[in-house]
Parts: structure tokens; C-alpha cells; sequence
């Protein structure tokens, strides 16, 4: 069984191989053949990678503890779901995840435009093959999954109990899925500039890869950070740290490039700045691998230094360097036939845009690798924490929020300043009069009043976007208002989606400016039946047992809540826990959560003689962020929805470029 | 060309902006990665900033008051140079602490002893990574 998976291993890598070379040969040679076999050997690699990984699983599953990843990730006492978390609890089954995704993904883009774009095909399949090839050979040559023990273990050494936990389930595949995904719309590119078709074909073909790697890196980040707020038990669900931060550089890029490809689609510019952005969106997503991999950068994921550095760094080099070099080489053929026309428009909002996402994923990356680069030039070690990075991104955040209201009042190419004083006079004073209200109801943070008032004046653009679409519609088509609202979206998936998007977006800004600047901690050590309070609720202390398992054994505490009106409204039961294999203590967060705001409760010791320390915390409308998680989800489902009519209209549009492609 | 101009001064303003924003932000929130024979070398090089140092928990070092929450220790280079940092902490005790593990404090630079410390922050004994070797 086990050969099986190692022999499948290198049978893929050898696929992979012939699959960059025949693609890049053929489609030099225009030999259709040459090309199809190519795309073949792309899928025969998947296939064969699927192999592998099955091989690895049914391992997990059965407990085969000659294999050293399944003695170092499992045991026998592991519950199922969890041995199957275990694929990429570790490293060498991470990467075997990472290659299964991205063969994936390449035999789909292939069979989607086994029709279409046969001229960028055989350079897409090249490009991620070449990609999936460096992985693979990872697993052939320098961290074989398969490595046997030189005797069997008689048990597993299980998987971190830190990792034992629903979120921990969802978060790392959310994020790979992410992480892969940039790889499709970078070999689109890659294949745009070595052909010479810079049009926005490369774009329209991959824009829905682009959402689904945007999407899932925003849903990975959050399920990461509703990880941390469960289980780390600090309270927060942030911490800046340099793997946190290795997922959030791409997103921003990413962002700042769904949002300028807009204008290369509707004014054919900027286009070396996006595919600057693809370029340097990918080599962050391997960037982030590097940095969790390496243990360059010490980091609370604490991933021990594995000797894969420098393989990502060459492979980063080589990344960079190729993609530039072919850049520099099609500058020419990448000049813009049109210039911005003023300053007052929607297409200086979404340069101002890019450039503020732009700066703060520069600011996140400056602040991470700071150590490193301080240690090059001046030899002494230096350090930032997170306030470095909430001091430089909170004004830069801010000052996304405040764009985002503005982007949609602005008219494109040229704005008059007549008109916009007209579309401005009600947001701003609804924004305006929501952050006065605020400040006179007593919040008095500058930047929560700004969060505040900017974020009134989104949604009322927003809002009213929607209004006069809509009465708009009703006037051309007839029909009722919620009618027209539907039509709205089908119409115009992508324009009302994004809108959709910047709600959740505005949710996630309140939830984490209120829950960081109005935050409650305190302290409490009681002894049974003793009251404290946190923040405005009454807690009473009632009782605490010891449970104890082959798995774990557990301190429970038990606490009444009662709110400031004496009115008992939950039960809560702190943890701690010692997990036996490894002997480990863990902290188990209890929490009652609402919308106005979290009562965090983590049990930080218990006396022989029941005298127990709480650590209790209310986060004020920390509830949004997990909200506007929710709606970010709806938006990108209406945005990337394949409505019949848009997908007829894509389908022809692609056409039509095909066919002009060829009278070229 | 005014126009162009106009695009220039306002992307150069943005740029000066975040580069602004960083330089004093590094220069405010920087800490100073030491061990604990680099930090008791020092003289006053570190003085009026914050320093992280990383050093083992000295065996038979720890004295934890439940009660009070309040934590002392003395941390012993993980090079084996001679010397200690005794150090105070008020807090919880966090999860992974405990004699003979690495640690890292982070508070002001102090001359006078103990060295208070505004976090103690544990690295998690067991890694994703379990390191070759390593008993279990």
C-alpha cells in the first residue's frame, strides 16, 4: 500500500514534467497533438496525486504507525474527523493537500477551456504545472510523506490538541483553497505576456478563479481568527502574527486587484500595474508558505525550522525574477492607449484604493520580516508588535472605509465638482449627524467616531445605490420594487455583489474597531458562591468537578450570569484542560455571545480547595465581524453566480475576441 | 501635463503618507530581541526601550502566588552563559509555563532588579512539527 503512494509520488512528478515541457514545445511548434498530450499529462498528474493522498488518508485511517507521519499526527484514540485533520496537521501532508488542490485546479481550468483559449492553454498548463512540479519534488526528495519508522510505534503521538477543534477543521483547507487558487489567474497572466494577447481575455477567463481565491483566502483568515478568539483564549482574534499576516498580504493584494481590473476592462489601462499585482499577489501566497514552513520569523504557530527555507526562497526568486523579466519584455506591447482624465473620478477612487490596500499589505510585510531585515543591516535583532501594525494600518483602513463610500458617487473618466457637491450633500450629513450622535451618546475614540460616521456614509451610498437602481428599473421594466431589486441583481451581479461585499465589509470594520477600542478585561479570583462582576454583568461562581477521559482530563468551573437587572441569562463553564498524549494543557473558552457585544470567560487557575481564578472580557460587537463574514459570503455568491444570460453573453464576447484574435 | 502632475503629487502624498506612518511606527513600537547575556552586557544601550528577552526558566527558580497572581522566576541564558534576570510578573500563569522551559519576557529595559515583565509569552512544547528525536 504504502509503495503505492510513493510510486504514484514520483509517476507524478514525472507527469508533471513532461506536461511543462510538451506544452511549451508544442505550442511553440503549433502542433495541436504535442498540446493535448500536455493537458493529458496535467490530468494523469492528478490523478496520480489523488492516488497518493488516498494512500496517506487510508493510513490516517487505519492507524498504520509505521509510517512516521501517522506516529507523529494520530493515535488510536484520535476521533475520526480529527484523523482526517491530520492530512494537513503536519507538514509533509499539508504540502500532499497543497499538490492534490492544485492539480485540481489545473485539470478544471484545462477541461473549462478545452474550447476556449486554446491559444493561452498550453502556457496556463505549463505555468501551474511548473508550480505543482516544485511541490511535488518537495515530496519526492526532500520530505517524503511515506517515511517508515525504523520500528512501528505501538501508538501515535496524536495530533495538537490545539488543532482538535471544529475551526481548526475548516481554516487550513478554506486557506489552501485560497492560497491555490491565485495559482490559475498567475498562469493566466504568465500565459497572456509569453503569447503576446495582452487584451483583457486573460482577465475575463480567470476573473471567477480571482473571486474564488479572494473569497476563500478572506474566509480562511476569518476562520482562522474565530479559531484564535475559541482557543487560543486571550481574548482577541488577531494577534498580527507573521503567519496571520503571510495570509493577509495576499488578500490584499488580491483585493487591490479585483478592484483595478475594472479599469483595464472598461478604459484598457493599467494594465502593467495588474499584472504587477497577480505577480506579486502569487508570490505572496508562496511567500506565506515560505514564512509558515521556515520558521524564519519565530511566530506563535511555532512551526519547528523544517529545512524547506531555502527552497522557497530559490523557488520565490525564481518566481519573481521570471515574471519580471517576461514584464520588462512585454512593456512595450503593455503601454495604455488612454490617460486618466481627472482626478475627480471613479477612476482615481479606485487608484487611491489600490494604492491604500497596496500600502497596507506593504506596511504588514515591512512590519513582519522587520527582524530579519534588521538583523542584516544593523545586526541587532529588532522587533515590532501588533501596535505597529494597528498604529500604521488603522489610518490606512480608515481611510479604505471613507473611499468606499465615495467610489460609487463618483462618476467615471471626469466628475464635475457641481455635480458630486449635489450626491455628496446626503451621505456626508447622514454620516456626519450618525458620528455626532455617536460622540454625544458617549463615544469619544477619535478613530471609533471616524469608523462610525464613515461607516453611516457607506451603507446610505450603498443603500441608495440599490434605491434608485431599482426605482430606475421599475420605470423601464414596470413591476414591483422587490421585483426590480431582483432584476437589479441579475442584471448586474458583479456591480451589486461588490455592494453586497462592502456591507460585510462595513460589519467587519465596526466589529473590530468597537471590540478593540471599547474592550472590557478583568481579573477575579472567588471562592465558591462568590459574585463578581465584568463589565455590566454579575457573575456568580457556583461550583467546579474534574472529568477525566483516556483522551483528556478537565477542570470544569460553573458560573451563573445574571445582567445588571439580577436576571440569570446563561450558564457558563470554563475549562482547563490536559490532554494526555502529548501532555499538554489547553485553556476551553467559554462565551455568550450577542450582538451588542461577547462575555468571554477563560478559567485561568483552580485551587484543591475550589478557590478559582476567571479572566473575564466583554467585546463589544465583536458579533458583526463574524456578520459581515456572513454577508461577504452572500455577495460573493451573488457576484459569482453563473446566471444563464451573463454566461451567454461572456460566451459570446469571447467569441467575438477570438475571432478578432485570429484575423490578427 | 497639470493633469498628470495633479495624479502625481496626489499618489507621491499617499506614498509619504504610509511611509510616514511606518517609520514612526517602528521607531515608537520597536522591541529589542536579546538573550539574557546580551541583555546583562548591555550597559545602558537598551535604556528607554523595550526589550524581549529570551532565556530558559531557571530550575527551582518559580514562585507562583495563586492568590495573588503574582509570578517570579529567575532566567538563565539557553547558550549557558553565566548569569541571571530575576523577573516579575503579574498575570496569569500562562499555559505551557514552567521550570526548565524557554521563555521569552518582554517589558522596559530596566537596570535594577527584578525585570518587570509586562508579558511572559510560552513557546508550545509540542510542535506541528515534532522535532526528530524528540522523546514523546
Amino acid at each position: 500500500m504504502i509503495e503505492i503512494g510513493t510510486f504514484a509520488l514520483y509517476l507524478a512528478l514525472a507527469t508533471c514534467l513532461y506536461a511543462i515541457v510538451i506544452s511549451v514545445y508544442g505550442a511553440q511548434r503549433s502542433q495541436r497533438a504535442l498540446v493535448a498530450s500536455g493537458e493529458h499529462a496535467a490530468y494523469a498528474t492528478w490523478g496520480l496525486v489523488a492516488i497518493s493522498v488516498a494512500v496517506l488518508v487510508h493510513a490516517l485511517l487505519t492507524n498504520d504507525f509505521r509510517l512516521k507521519y501517522v506516529a507523529e499526527y494520530s493515535s488510536t484514540t484520535l476521533p475520526l474527523r480529527y484523523k482526517i485533520t491530520s492530512l494537513w496537521g503536519g507538514m509533509e501532508g499539508s504540502l500532499m493537500f497543497w499538490a492534490l488542490l492544485l492539480t485540481s485546479f489545473i485539470a478544471i481550468a484545462q477541461f473549462q477551456n478545452r474550447r476556449r483559449n486554446r491559444a493561452l492553454m498550453p502556457y496556463v498548463t505549463a505555468t501551474s504545472c511548473t508550480v505543482a512540479a516544485f511541490f511535488l519534488s518537495l515530496l519526492a526528495f526532500v520530505t517524503p510523506p511515506f517515511a517508515l519508522l525504523p520500528y512501528p510505534a505501538a501508538e501515535g503521538t496524536d495530533l495538537n490538541p490545539l488543532l482538535q477543534n471544529y475551526w481548526m477543521q475548516i481554516h487550513p483547507p478554506a486557506l489552501y483553497l485560497g492560497y491555490v487558487s491565485w495559482t490559475i489567474p498567475f498562469g493566466f497572466a504568465i500565459a497572456a505576456l509569453a503569447t503576446g494577447r495582452l487584451d483583457d481575455l486573460w482577465i475575463r477567463t480567470s476573473r471567477r478563479w480571482c473571486l474564488m481565491a479572494w473569497f476563500f483566502l478572506a474566509l480562511g483568515n476569518l476562520f482562522g481568527a474565530r479559531w484564535a478568539y475559541e482557543v487560543l483564549g486571550w481574548g482577541g482574534y488577531w494577534a498580527w502574527d507573521p503567519v496571520e499576516n503571510a495570509a493577509l498580504m495576499p488578500w490584499l493584494t488580491g483585493t487591490a486587484y479585483l478592484h483595478s481590473v475594472m479599469i483595464q476592462e472598461r478604459k484598457d489601462m493599467l494594465k502593467v500595474w495588474n499584472m504587477t499585482l497577480i505577480i506579486v499577489t502569487f508570490a505572496l501566497t508562496i511567500f506565506g508558505t515560505f514564512l509558515t514552513r521556515s520558521g524564519v520569523i519565530s511566530s506563535v504557530h511555532s512551526f519547528t525550522q523544517s529545512g524547506l527555507g531555502p527552497f522557497f526562497m530559490a523557488f520565490l526568486c525564481f518566481v519573481l525574477v521570471g515574471s519580471s523579466a517576461l514584464l520588462v519584455w512585454r512593456l512595450d506591447s503593455l503601454r495604455p492607449r488612454h490617460k486618466l482624465d481627472s482626478l475627480l473620478s471613479r477612476e482615481s477612487a479606485f487608484l487611491f484604493n489600490n494604492l491604500l490596500l497596496v500600502g497596507i499589505a506593504f506596511s504588514t510585510l515591512w512590519g513582519t520580516i522587520f527582524p530579519v531585515l534588521s538583523e542584516w543591516v544593523r545586526g541587532v535583532k529588532i522587533t515590532v508588535g501588533p501596535p505597529f501594525f494597528n498604529r500604521v494600518n488603522a489610518p490606512l483602513a480608515i481611510g479604505l472605509l471613507l473611499l468606499m463610500g465615495i467610489g460609487p458617487l463618483v462618476a467615471w473618466r471626469r466628475a464635475s465638482v457641481r455635480h458630486l457637491l449635489e450626491t455628496f450633500l446626503a451621505p456626508s450629513a447622514f454620516g456626519v449627524a450618525t458620528g455626532l450622535i455617536a460622540f454625544a451618546l458617549g463615544m469619544h475614540s477619535m478613530s471609533a467616531v471616524l469608523v462610525t460616521s464613515f461607516s453611516a456614509f457607506v451603507l446610505y451610498t450603498v443603500t441608495s445605490e440599490f434605491h434608485s437602481g431599482a426605482r430606475a428599473r421599475m420605470a423601464m421594466v414596470g413591476g414591483g420594487y422587490g421585483e426590480a431589486l431582483g432584476g437589479l441583481l441579475r442584471k448586474n451581479q458583479r456591480r451589486y455583489g461588490g455592494y453586497i461585499i462592502h456591507v460585510g465589509v462595513v460589519c467587519m470594520f465596526l466589529g473590530v474597531t468597537m471590540s478593540s477600542v471599547y474592550r472590557v478585561e478583568e481579573l477575579h479570583t472567588v471562592n465558591k458562591g462568590e459574585e463578581f462582576s465584568v463589565g455590566a454583568y454579575k457573575l456568580r461562581y457556583e461550583d467546579s468537578r474534574k472529568l477525566d477521559d483516556p483522551h483528556l482530563s478537565r477542570l470544569v468551573a460553573k458560573l451563573r450570569v445574571f445582567d445588571s437587572a439580577g436576571t440569570e441569562i446563561a450558564v457558563l463553564e470554563p475549562e482547563k484542560r490536559f490532554y494526555k498524549r502529548p501532555e499538554q494543557p489547553a485553556t476551553e473558552v467559554a462565551m455568550r455571545s450577542t450582538m451588542k457585544d461577547d462575555l468571554y470567560v477563560i478559567l485561568g487557575s483552580l485551587d484543591p480547595d475550589g478557590k478559582a481564578t476567571f479572566q473575564g472580557y466583554v467585546n463589544p460587537l465583536v458579533w458583526w465581524l463574524w456578520f459581515g463574514g456572513a454577508v461577504l459570503v452572500l455577495g460573493t455568491a451573488v457576484a459569482a453566480f453563473p446566471a444563464r444570460r451573463a454566461v451567454a453573453r461572456e460566451l459570446a464576447r469571447e467569441t467575438a475576441a477570438a475571432l478578432r484574435g485570429q484575423e490578427n | 501635463m497639470e493633469r498628470q502632475f495633479k495624479f502625481a503629487a496626489g499618489i507621491a502624498v499617499m506614498l509619504a503618507t504610509v511611509g510616514f506612518l511606518v517609520w514612526t511606527a517602528v521607531d515608537q513600537t520597536k522591541m529589542y530581541m536579546i538573550t539574557v547575556s546580551e541583555f546583562l552586557g548591555a550597559g545602558s544601550a537598551y535604556a528607554n526601550s523595550t526589550v524581549r528577552i529570551a532565556g530558559k526558566v531557571a530550575p527551582g527558580s518559580m514562585k507562583w502566588d495563586a492568590e495573588k497572581r503574582d509570578l517570579q522566576f529567575t532566567i538563565i541564558d539557553m547558550g549557558g552563559q553565566p548569569g541571571e534576570v530575576r523577573v516579575h510578573y503579574a498575570g496569569l500563569l500562562p499555559d505551557m509555563f514552567a521550570e526548565d522551559r524557554s521563555v521569552v519576557v518582554e517589558g522596559p529595559y530596566t537596570d535594577s532588579s527584578p525585570f518587570e515583565a509586562r508579558a511572559v509569552l510560552t513557546s508550545c512544547p509540542s510542535k506541528y512539527q515534532a522535532k526528530d528525536g524528540a522523546a514523546s
